[in-house]
């Protein structure tokens, strides 16, 4: 079983986190592990910005949200000169004053009342020595967040992020999205955990002992307010803390702080977040918490999360195998309960693409979307599976694109720190969980955030129906591949701004 | 001309005036004759053979045939439209020209399986028919003109919001019957009460419209006109 499907990606050394190399020891003390502190001064500060101001939809209509401005056109004469308001009249369009304001090669000509911009325009661009004629059309901003990093998230502009955020930026507190997966760093706490012997590969390590572990939130993700309803089905309590890193990244690309001058951008910047452990890792064996990630503790999850408020789900995570009646059980449920759940499609197509069991029920489901991943070549990453169920695609990167820059960017729990047990033996030593980098990931792991993130700001466009939701990334995804859907890209790649334009009455 | 009745009363009259009056003491005189006016006839209402032109103004409710569209972006199928235009008629014969608006604000929107979810992205239409129509009139009172005729038309359509790149404008062909009654409350203005059915076909090839299946442009109309000049 492949708990979580993910590949990562760390300066030029790809760090091959196998699930399942390692066996934790079976004499290992009773799983437990206690709170001792809640004040870390953990090494980095980074410090916590305050959130971006919230802006509306743009319902507001003051009478200036037309395309153009209707009381002007744009006029240039061939010799550059202004020409009189008779000359105007004789061309037939009647104006009121004609003004060459600063940094202007042409002239801004101010029509009569009632005269359409468009059509005088036309009007004066066919009469002799105009250069050219045209209505005054607003700009709009392409919002592009200031982020030092945005520059190598190519994954977000790939989604049409930036002009779907002109439509609606960030979302707001107002929508909860349940991220299922190996927790976040999202608190300020020391847990003194024992950490019992294991073997990797058929090398021993010893066994470090009852140690305190620090953990804190990651800065670019977590807001004193923005976490809701957190819980850990793996330890059972409410500090679904991440050793691993996973959930983190996943987290990130789906609500990383943004336009806050540091670090990564995320898609849904303002929703708020409810972490919810399913997926043990490889700290967590060794910790030997009272659960692993499993069905059961999947569906638990997957329940909890919608009898809490969630209103998206992300799962990045799969397994392989037989059917899974828990899983869609508890899927079915989210779904009834209002809940849109992104399902990551697979990584392993190169071992045999088999079927991805959650995948294949989110397939199933409207309200559910199973989630296939591209490259920054927008074309399907080499492990990204392929099969009648993959409904959609999104960037989850392909690291044989000039390496890492081809995976996905984020903040997470810095590696070096964390995967200690990839050190011999002798090197071995307790992780840390409380310092942070940015790395790139690659995997539809990667890919399934940015389909939850953009369900989220669909959700705050008032689209509550997760088979609305569905439907609308579908109609509006980027068709790939061959023409229509089909088994590598599902209805094509999301697409953020055409999802959130929707259609009008005949274009 | 008398009647024989009224000659019958007359001799009658005259000959209780001739008797003598016994009881009387005033001098005996005769009495003029009864005159009863004679109700003169009505002069028959009719059209003028007359050319006549009018102008006229119209406003109505329209209930598009893409009414699921319409619904989906408006939240309702109707809309008010209004115009004006000028009517010349002669006789049983009337030939007008007007020209029409409908304009309102939704919302752009998607559809999952024929259920709409609007954005609230607003999104502003108008609708601009300019026709001419043609047709046959005929009295059906002292004050009623009942009428009925077709034309053709041409349907400006535009669509835009808060980017230009969503603006869509058009102009499709149109077919249109029409027909109503009008009353005439002064000797240069009535009142029309009309019906309209509007076909533009084919119009809608894309937006919600075209994901609902609904391409016709028209709707069927009913209106209140007000017309100034001869009849």
């Amino acid at each position: 079983m492949r708990s979580i499907v993910s590949r990562v990606f760390q300066g030029v050394l790809v760090c091959a986190v196998a699930a399942g190399t390692l066996v934790a020891s079976p004499q290992q003390p009773a799983p437990a592990r206690t709170a001792i502190s809640t004040a870390v001064a953990g090494p980095i500060d980074r410090g916590l910005r305050s959130e971006i101001p919230r802006r509306s939809a743009g319902t507001i209509d003051t009478g200036r949200r037309g395309p153009y401005l209707p009381d002007r056109v744009l006029v240039r004469f061939r010799d550059g000169r202004s020409r009189s308001l008779r000359a105007f009249a004789r061309a037939g369009v009647q104006v009121t004053s004609i003004d060459r304001p600063a940094y202007a090669d042409y002239d801004v000509v101010r029509l009569a009342p009632g005269v359409n911009p468009e059509e005088a325009a036309a009007r004066l661009s066919d009469t002799r020595g105009v250069e050219y004629a045209q209505a005054d059309y607003r700009e709009y901003a392409n919002f592009v967040p200031n982020d030092p990093f945005y520059k190598e998230q190519w994954n977000l502009p790939a989604i049409n992020l930036e002009r779907g955020w002109d439509v609606q930026p960030g979302a707001s507190s107002s929508v909860i999205v349940a991220i299922l997966d190996t927790g976040l760093a999202f608190e300020n706490i020391v847990f003194r955990m024992t950490a019992g012997e294991f073997t990797q590969n058929g090398v021993s390590y010893p066994a470090l002992g009852e140690i305190d572990v620090a953990f804190a939130p990651a800065p670019d993700i977590v807001t004193p307010d923005r976490i809701v309803a957190p819980h850990d089905f793996i330890w059972d309590d409410a500090d679904p803390v991440d050793m691993d890193g996973h959930g983190t990244h996943v987290t990130g690309t789906l609500g990383e702080l943004t336009n806050n001058n540091q670090g990564a951008a995320g898609v849904a910047f303002n929703v708020k977040l409810m972490p919810v452990k399913v997926i043990s890792s490889d700290w967590d064996d060794i910790f030997n918490s009272p659960n692993v990630g499993s069905d059961d503790v999947v569906a638990r999850g997957i329940r909890y999360a919608a009898d809490n408020g969630a209103n998206v789900i992300n799962m990045s995570f799969g397994r392989n195998g037989p059917p899974a009646p828990v899983v869609e059980s508890a899927m079915r449920y989210a779904v009834g309960k209002g809940a849109f759940l992104a399902v990551a499609g697979g990584n392993d197509f190169q071992n045999g693409n088999p079927t991805e069991v959650v995948a294949q029920l989110a397939g199933s489901i409207d309200g559910a979307v199973a989630v296939a991943a591209v490259g920054s070549d927008l074309q399907r990453a080499p492990y990204s599976g392929t099969a009648s169920y993959m409904e959609i695609a999104a960037p989850g990167g392909n690291f044989d694109l000039g390496g890492g820059p081809g995976g996905v960017l984020q903040q997470t729990l810095d590696l070096d720190l964390v995967d200690t047990f990839q050190l011999d033996p002798a090197d071995y030593h307790a992780p840390r969980f409380d310092a942070f980098a940015y790395f790139f990931f690659e995997g539809t792991s990667m890919a399934t955030p940015h389909v939850s993130g953009v369900a989220a700001l669909l959700y705050q466009q008032g689209i509550t129906n997760p088979a609305a939701i569905e439907a609308a990334l579908k109609r509006f995804a980027r068709d790939l591949g061959p023409p229509g859907r089909d088994d590598q890209y599902g209805a094509g790649l999301v697409d953020a701004r055409a999802t959130l334009r929707g259609l009008g009455l005949a274009k | 001309m008398k009647t024989p009745l009224a000659a019958a009363l007359s001799a009658i009259l005259l000959s209780v005036a001739a008797m003598p009056a016994t009881a009387q003491t005033s001098a005996p005189r005769t009495q003029p004759p009864v005159q009863h006016p004679l109700p003169r006839p009505k002069p028959k209402p009719k059209l003028s053979n007359k050319l006549a032109v009018r102008a006229e103004g119209l406003v109505g409710i329209e209930r598009f045939t893409a009414s699921e569209t319409f619904k989906g972006i408006f939240d309702s199928p109707k809309g008010a439209i209004f115009g004006g235009g000028v009517d010349v008629v002669k006789g049983h014969w009337f030939v007008r020209g007007d020209v029409t608006h409908f304009g309102k604000t939704g919302q752009r929107a998607f559809d999952l399986n024929g259920q709409v979810f609007r954005l609230g992205i607003p999104l502003k239409v108008s609708i601009t028919p300019v026709y001419g129509a043609a047709g046959f009139r005929g009295l059906v009172g002292a004050k009623w003109v009942a009428y009925a005729g077709g034309g053709v038309g041409s349907w400006s359509y535009s669509e835009s919001g808060d980017d230009p790149a969503d603006a869509l404008s058009l102009r499709k062909t149109g077919y249109l019957g029409l027909g109503g009654v009008e009353w005439r409350v002064h000797p240069v203005v009535g009142i029309g009460f009309e019906a309209q059915y509007a076909a533009v076909p084919n119009a809608f090839d894309g937006g919600l419209a075209a994901d609902l299946g609904e391409k016709d442009m028209g709707g069927a109309t009913a209106a209140v006109r007000v017309i100034v000049g001869r009849w």
